[in-house]
């Protein structure tokens, strides 16, 4: 087991070095001047360029600013953003409480949901509730995330008036995180219902209905047990993409968070924050990738590492 | 929000305004509304995030919403285009028109407690054309700065190169030229005053929280307002909170359910809703400086030949247009600055009326003839325009229909910012959008302006391409002529000239709808009739 979680973590330097260096390349070869972007447009005079352009250091060749970043990134400096001139490390730890919250959250929300639903629906498969629960799903996976929270945000935050919209305290991240957990929330219903529809068929369970146990035991201990190794997998993927992608929910409700900083930092080619951002999401998913290998592990003791 | 408390403090700062306001008779009258609630705080919902509340730096009017209320300028320009004292008392220009000289105030203190003087006003002039503070607006604003004599400690007399028209405009700008306390910056350094400005204004920094929200206080020694204002004392408000909300749907909503007490730029459509409710309004700034206007690419076929420019231009009905468009709220303009800003010339209003038979005739004169499915042909191609657009792709949709009526055949392409950078310096368009806020006429020179014109590695606005040395020589006459009746008669010039030549399309002023809840009084729309300033903003 150590042995195996040794060889994963060695493979993560190397994973990380691709991702970063990928996003390094793709960030400098796109179209886009970070100085003029900066500038939004405006028409500063030549030596305004020329100055900005100097004190963030574009004006070196391009092998010189990627040995200058990988150099200092492997000592945990990511530089200055060149919107504020903060530390990245100090923009990033400000915008990141926020989205681990509303991750957290939507996450919850999106696993007990989607349980829930899921298993409703295996239990009684072609019933009404399989029919209502599986609508909720189509629901959660199709409608777009801005809509939904559109939606919400009109009819439980103005006419019903019964959560906050953009104010403070912590029932403001209700909406956020339903609207967040939505997409989770309808993949795992249905990832759920279709497992515990097909262990249910399985030769262990008539063994165990033979041996006369009730039914909720049959379910609650073999069926659902051994349905959950693809909810497993599905949910370290999930995780991964809440640490990354909360751009819309954050936007719409005006929060704090890394999913929109990276978005304005893409777009405004604020190359340090940028890259910092594309480590902190790899980083992320092989942790979560890591996390589901080892959950595995402890789910099905046919699995052996070594 | 609002904090029901009335401290000591609050109570003695507000019985020291009464009483300063009870001195003239005028100001007993509106002493009901002026006084409001002395604890109140009001919460503004902003649209864009800020990177930096220094007035040395920035280059966003947005970012101005917040620097104004904590620095402040030597002199105040109204909305009635009359200057006033404000840090300085008076001023004079040299005889040859390259200096002035500012008598200053000498009761106001910085929100650090350390004196405004001659020292304040030079060290901010000086450090915003040294390069290693890296000024993105300011630096310009300045014009063509030489330096700053102090010659007393209360007078200092500021150098140019060469006579410079929108000195003192520029100078009464609350946001770009506004001074800073030296102490501070000198024991901050300029980044980490960026995020802790100090000024001289009714408001001091509090808090910044990134992306969330800057919350300011009261200044409780303020006795400096300009007498533009009924008010001198400190401001009513205890307290004044934005709060960055980008989405313009959630931050609507958030007025309406309370959570924001003014909401900065309401969608049109909304627009009409508030201004008929019980509990809110809305007030809307015909915003100065270049209208939303479309600049036409003179090199590229089709649109560098004038008939085909002058055609599109009379085949768009303005009014209508607008009017679908934002349901009244934004007015159509006619020429390259707006009725609100100074130089404006009425006559551009009788130029280029709908006329879309004139359209077709013009084109007919072209050559282009019509061709099957009702759009023009000349030698076999189709009269195709490539109109790339950033910022009101609604309005460009209406006017693509407009176009094709008489037979032109507009291609609306949608990008983003860096996208559109790229084309302009590429010249791959033939119409791209333009608007500016600006307070004096010498904005002008950012579409026209023949050094102005983009190249690879150089983006500038002169999107029309057009550079003549007339054009050129008017400008900077106008730039440069102090005296306001000759300046008046170049700009008309410069106004007529550039619509002759059909460079640009205006379409619409723009508008400013700012919405509000109607327990907050006396806002007041700043220079450019974009920004608020809250200083004599009350809570009934």
């Amino acid at each position: 087991m150590l042995r195996y979680l040794a060889r994963k973590l060695l493979w993560t330097a190397p994973v990380l070095f691709a991702a970063t260096t990928c996003a390094f390349l793709v960030l400098h070869l796109i179209p886009g001047d970070p100085v003029n972007l900066m500038l939004s447009g405006r028409p500063a005079s030549e030596k305004v360029r020329e100055n900005l352009r100097a004190k963030l250091g574009l004006n070196r060749p391009l092998p010189e600013q990627y040995a200058h970043f990988v150099l200092h990134a492997a000592r945990g400096d990511f530089g200055q953003s060149f919107a504020t001139g903060q530390p990245v490390s100090q923009v990033i730890a400000q915008q990141l409480p926020a989205s681990l919250q509303l991750a957290g959250s939507g996450f919850l929300i999106g696993v007990a949901g989607g349980l829930l639903l899921g298993i409703a629906a295996g239990l009684y498969p072609n019933t009404v509730i399989d029919g209502i629960a599986m609508f909720i799903a189509l629901v959660g996976i199709s409608m777009p995330g801005y809509w939904t929270a559109m939606l919400l945000i009109y009819v439980f935050g103005l006419r019903l008036g019964w959560v906050p919209i953009v104010g403070s305290g912590l029932p403001v991240l209700i909406l956020p995180s339903i609207v967040f957990g939505s997409y989770a929330i309808g993949n795992l219903a249905r990832l759920v219902r279709s497992s515990i529809i097909d262990v249910r068929g399985e030769d262990y369970i008539r063994t165990a209905r033979a041996k006369g146990l009730p039914e909720r035991r049959v379910v609650l201990r073999h069926a659902l047990r051994n349905a959950l190794f693809p909810v497993v997998a599905m949910m370290g993927l999930l995780l991964g993409l809440f640490i990354g992608g909360g751009v819309i929910t954050e936007t719409v409700f005006a929060r704090q968070g890394v999913g929109a900083l990276l978005v304005t930092s893409i777009l405004t080619k604020d190359y340090p924050v940028v890259q910092a951002l594309i480590l902190l999401t790899t980083a992320a998913y092989v942790f979560a990738n890591v996390l589901v290998d080892l959950l595995y592990g402890v789910l099905d003791p046919r699995v052996r590492y070594g | 929000m609002r904090d029901g408390r009335l401290s000591r403090r609050s109570l003695l700062g507000g019985a020291a305004a009464a009483a300063l306001a009870g001195s003239a008779l005028s100001e007993l009258v509106s002493e009901a509304s002026a006084q409001g609630r002395a604890d109140a705080a009001v919460t503004w919902g902003e649209d864009q995030d800020y990177a930096t509340l220094d007035p040395r730096v920035t280059q966003s009017r947005h970012e101005a919403q917040a620097i104004m209320q904590m620095f402040e300028s030597l002199l105040f320009l109204d909305t009635d285009g009359k200057f006033y004292p404000w840090l300085a008392q008076r001023w004079e220009y040299s005889k040859d028109g390259k200096s002035i000289t500012f008598v200053l105030r000498r009761d106001v203190k910085f929100h650090d407690g350390t004196p405004f003087n001659a020292e304040a006003v030079k060290f901010t002039f000086d450090t915003i054309v040294d390069p290693k503070l890296g000024s993105q607006g300011a630096i310009d604003f300045l014009g063509p700065y030489k330096s700053t004599d102090v010659l007393g400690p209360y007078t200092v007399r500021v150098n140019w190169t060469e006579p410079f028209a929108a000195a003192l405009t520029n100078l009464s700008n609350p946001w770009l030229l506004s001074i800073v306390s030296p102490t501070a910056v000198r024991r901050l350094g300029n980044d980490g005053f960026a995020r802790n400005p100090v000024g001289t204004g009714p408001f001091k920094f509090v808090e910044w929280v990134p992306r969330v929200r800057v919350v300011m206080e009261r200044n409780e020694e303020y006795r400096w307002a300009p007498r533009v204002f009924r008010r001198q004392g400190p401001a009513a408000l205890r307290r004044l909170v934005i709060r960055i909300i980008p989405d313009a749907t959630t931050r609507v909503a958030a007025l309406e359910k309370g959570e924001i007490d003014v909401c900065d730029q309401v969608p049109p459509i909304e627009v009409r809703r508030f201004q008929g409710s019980r509990d809110f309004d809305v007030m809307v700034g015909d915003v100065s400086g270049i209208p939303l206007s479309h600049l036409i690419n003179t090199q590229a076929p089709p649109t560098n030949d004038l008939r085909v420019r002058q055609a599109y231009m009379y085949a768009i009905n303005r009014p209508q247009v607008v009017q679908q468009v934002f349901f009244g709220v934004a007015k159509p303009a006619y020429g390259p600055i707006t009725p609100t800003t100074p130089g404006y010339w009425p006559g551009v209003e009788k130029m280029y009326p709908y006329d879309p038979a004139k359209a077709r005739q013009l084109l007919d004169e072209a050559g282009w003839k019509v061709g099957s499915g009702g759009i023009r042909e000349k030698n076999g191609r189709p009269l195709e325009i490539h109109f790339i657009t950033l910022l009101e792709p609604d309005l460009e949709v209406a006017v693509q229909a407009a176009a094709k009526e008489v037979g032109i055949k507009l291609n609306v392409e949608t990008v983003t910012k860096a996208k559109q950078d790229e084309m302009v310096m590429h010249a791959q368009y033939n119409i791209g959008e333009i608007r500016w806020v600006a307070v004096d006429p010498s904005v002008l020179d950012i579409p026209f302006f023949s050094r102005n014109i983009p190249a690879p590695g150089k983006f500038k606005f002169n999107w029309s391409r057009y550079g003549s040395p007339e054009l050129d020589r008017l400008l900077r006459q106008a730039d440069g002529q102090v005296d306001v009746k000759q300046r008046q008669q170049t700009l008309a010039q410069i106004q007529k000239y550039v619509l002759d030549r059909a460079l640009m399309f205006p379409v619409h002023v723009s508008a400013q709808p700012i919405g509000f809840r109607r327990i907050v009084r006396n806002l007041k729309f700043a220079q450019g009739y974009w920004q608020v300033l809250f200083y004599e903003a009350t809570v009934s």
